[in-house]
């Protein structure tokens, strides 16, 4: 409880609510977009940061994490189009009770469920961080170097049917962090001479260029939604319809653990989550037929799972520096450019900080539940705004936030470049997230691994001479190679009954 | 006649793509800097290889030439030539238009300044692409206050003299 009571302030300064609000906004806004999403609002916001305190960027930038969660279920909703990917899920039922003149209850249910997951993630990571801070603090070099290596593995792995793509570019990724002066050594790496690239390539612009300006490339060329058919009946949420969703609060909470721990594992992400608390709720339900058909608890549960993702996802990121996909490996960036490195230490060296941060998610959730309650008819609205000015003034925020880091146009260069990878890789459908977590992770498993080389003197076996790490690496093994094992069990047994009825 | 359908279609799902090509050529770069890092990697250093700078990049360049062979076996197996098209659904040429603009942009705000720059470039380009003058005016203009209060008012940040004022001044 002391712990909590020392970002209690900090988290109900006026900077840190005014950068919730403005995040929560940005969040629902690009949410709501289908199209655009939350990393493009986070990246967006990235360089408004650099001239924040630690805690209040990270909450500007939690803010839009979990805003564009809440966002994305209105249009998924309204227009059978989700705003996020997760959202998709919160359609199945949620479109069919906006045929039959039932948006509000169908809004309700989401927005309950979002505020419920969120809520109950928080819980979860409040009591888990510390238990998994406890462990990690017996780590040495060659832990966290195994560790990172089965977070990326896991992140790579979760494109199954695109392994070798996911491969590939998570290879460019920890290539293009290797560009520029070597920290320990000062020697100049695939600099080709050119003076400007001995800093190397800014994490900023590359994941500015990557999404800011690819996304918005791709969504100038692919347009999103026209429809002037918002039904809403009011302006803002029904709020006795929100006593009604509460009766589902068995779903709400089951499916906010669900959430959570899929968050906690790198790769799947809350699309997973989704689908998993969906699939639960229908199968434990008493009337399972009415979902898929308009039942509100299938709103209830794929939005609780997919909100309780953020705080999930946050556990390994804060314990053991790992981002389970692209949002967090954003996060890790922000705090490693202000000088904190997560870890097991963290808890203890910035207690005040992660604090605040609970308190910080926490308020976010409460705030993006009003926000998208009291202004429920604005923010659907922002659905009819054209995509070619929403890509035309991404773009130039974005390239002005880059020349403003550092007023270097060489930087506008690089994420005009990554633009283009960028908006060739998502208009292949590439897993883009793997260059990314190549980009973030990569100065952290070099360091990782000289260090565990030099305990090793040179000797890389050195790190299968250690239980802990044995103990990762068998873990990894487990969840990469079971599930192709049942997998072809599976293939094997549909196969031979196959073959039995022909 | 079915069958053979049947077998025109698996085959044309086997058929290399542009995804092939891009992962070959993402793949042949890899192996490129791979053959070329001890000539791009300055090992003057006293670091032994394994503490040294060359170690990190060349196991990344490895595994990055090592993922692509699938996709060039694919491409050598099949033999049909390389296929450029990225996903058959024509060249974007509003995207390429609005890019080309922007490659510009950050050009105009060190020559004119950060308003001017911004104002132009939104004027622009919401011309190009959305094509309705005076909402594309408002826009910018909205647009310019905007970004002038949130960099230079609210954030305070630093942006050099626009170079073309200064000469002209000068």
């Amino acid at each position: 409880m002391e712990f909590l009571a020392q970002g209690f302030s900090q988290a109900f300064s006026f900077a840190n609510i005014a950068a919730l609000v403005i995040g929560t906004t940005v969040g629902i806004i690009v949410g709501v977009l289908p199209g655009l999403g939350p990393m493009v609002g986070m990246v967006v916001l990235l360089p408004f940061t650099f001239s924040l305190e630690p805690s209040v960027a990270l909450s500007l930038l939690l803010g839009v994490f979990c805003g564009g969660y809440f966002g994305g279920a209105v249009p998924a909703i309204l227009l059978r189009t989700p705003g996020v990917p997760s959202s998709i899920v919160t359609a199945f039922d949620g479109f069919p009770l906006t045929a039959r003149g039932e948006a509000q209850t169908a809004l309700s249910a989401a927005l309950v469920g979002s505020l419920g997951g969120g809520l109950v993630s928080i819980v979860i990571l409040i009591m888990l961080a510390p238990l998994l801070s406890h462990v990690a603090a017996s780590f040495g070099p060659p832990e966290y170097l195994v560790a990172a290596l089965f977070g990326v593995t896991l992140v790579v792995v979760s494109f199954r049917d695109q392994l070798s793509r996911g491969l590939l570019l998570l290879g460019v990724g920890l290539f293009l962090s290797t560009i520029g002066i070597d920290g320990p050594t000062l020697s100049a790496r695939f600099t080709f001479g050119f003076w400007p690239m001995q800093n190397g390539f800014d994490l900023v612009a590359l994941v500015l260029g990557i999404f800011g300006i690819g996304q918005s490339l791709l969504l100038l060329e692919q347009g999103i939604l026209k429809t002037n058919r918002l039904d809403l009946g009011r302006n803002t949420l029904d709020f006795s319809r929100i006593i009604g969703t509460l009766r589902y609060w068995r779903t709400l909470i089951r499916s906010g653990v669900l959430g959570t721990f899929i968050g906690l594992l790198p790769g799947p992400g809350s699309v997973l989550a989704s689908f998993i608390s969906y699939d639960v709720a229908k199968r434990r339900s008493s009337d399972p037929e009415s979902f898929g058909k308009g039942n509100p608890e299938g709103c209830v549960a794929s939005e609780a799972g997919n909100n309780a993702v953020p705080a999930g996802a946050l556990i390994p990121l804060l314990t053991l520096g790992i981002p389970g996909e692209a949002l967090s490996a954003v996060l890790l960036g922000i705090f490693t450019l202000n000088g904190i490195y997560p870890g097991p230490l963290l808890l203890i060296k910035e207690p005040e900080l992660i604090s605040t941060l609970y308190w910080s998610m926490l308020l976010i959730n409460v705030v993006a539940f009003a926000m998208l309650a009291l202004l429920l008819r604005p923010f659907a609205m922002i659905v009819k705004v054209p995509p070619a000015i929403l890509a035309v003034c991404v773009i130039a925020v974005s390239l002005i936030g880059i020349y403003a880091v550092n007023s270097r146009l060489f930087d506008c260069g690089v994420a005009l470049a990554a633009g283009v990878v960028g908006y060739v890789l998502l208009r292949l459908g590439w897993p883009v997230v793997a260059l990314i977590m190549g980009i973030v992770m990569g100065p952290i498993i070099e360091d990782r691994l000289r260090q565990t080389l030099s305990l090793g003197e040179g000797n890389p076996l050195f790190v299968f001479g250690r239980p802990v790490s044995l103990t990762i690496i068998a873990l990894g093994v487990a969840i990469i190679v079971l599930p192709m094992i049942i997998r072809k069990l599976r293939r094997d047994g549909a196969e031979d009954e196959g073959r039995a009825s022909s | 006649m079915t069958n053979r359908t049947d077998e025109d279609s698996a085959s044309a799902a086997e058929a290399p793509s542009g995804h092939e090509t891009l992962a070959a050529g993402i793949g042949m770069a890899a192996a490129v800097l791979l053959i070329l890092s001890p000539w791009l990697v300055d090992r003057s250093g006293p670091d032994p290889f394994y503490k040294g700078p060359l170690i990190f990049p060349m196991i990344v360049l490895a595994g990055t030439a090592l993922s692509a062979v699938p996709a060039i076996l694919r491409l050598l197996r099949h033999r049909v030539g390389l296929p450029f098209h990225v996903d058959g659904n024509g060249f974007p040429g509003r995207a390429a238009a609005l890019f080309v603009l922007m490659c510009l942009y950050p050009l105009g705000i060190s020559a004119i300044g950060l308003s001017a720059a911004t104002f132009l470039a939104v004027l622009i380009g919401l011309l190009m692409v959305y094509r309705r003058p005076w909402q594309s005016v408002a826009i910018a203009a909205i647009m310019t206050l905007t970004v002038h209060l949130a960099f230079k008012t609210f954030l305070d940040i630093w942006f050099p003299a626009p170079w073309l004022f200064e000469m002209i001044g000068a």
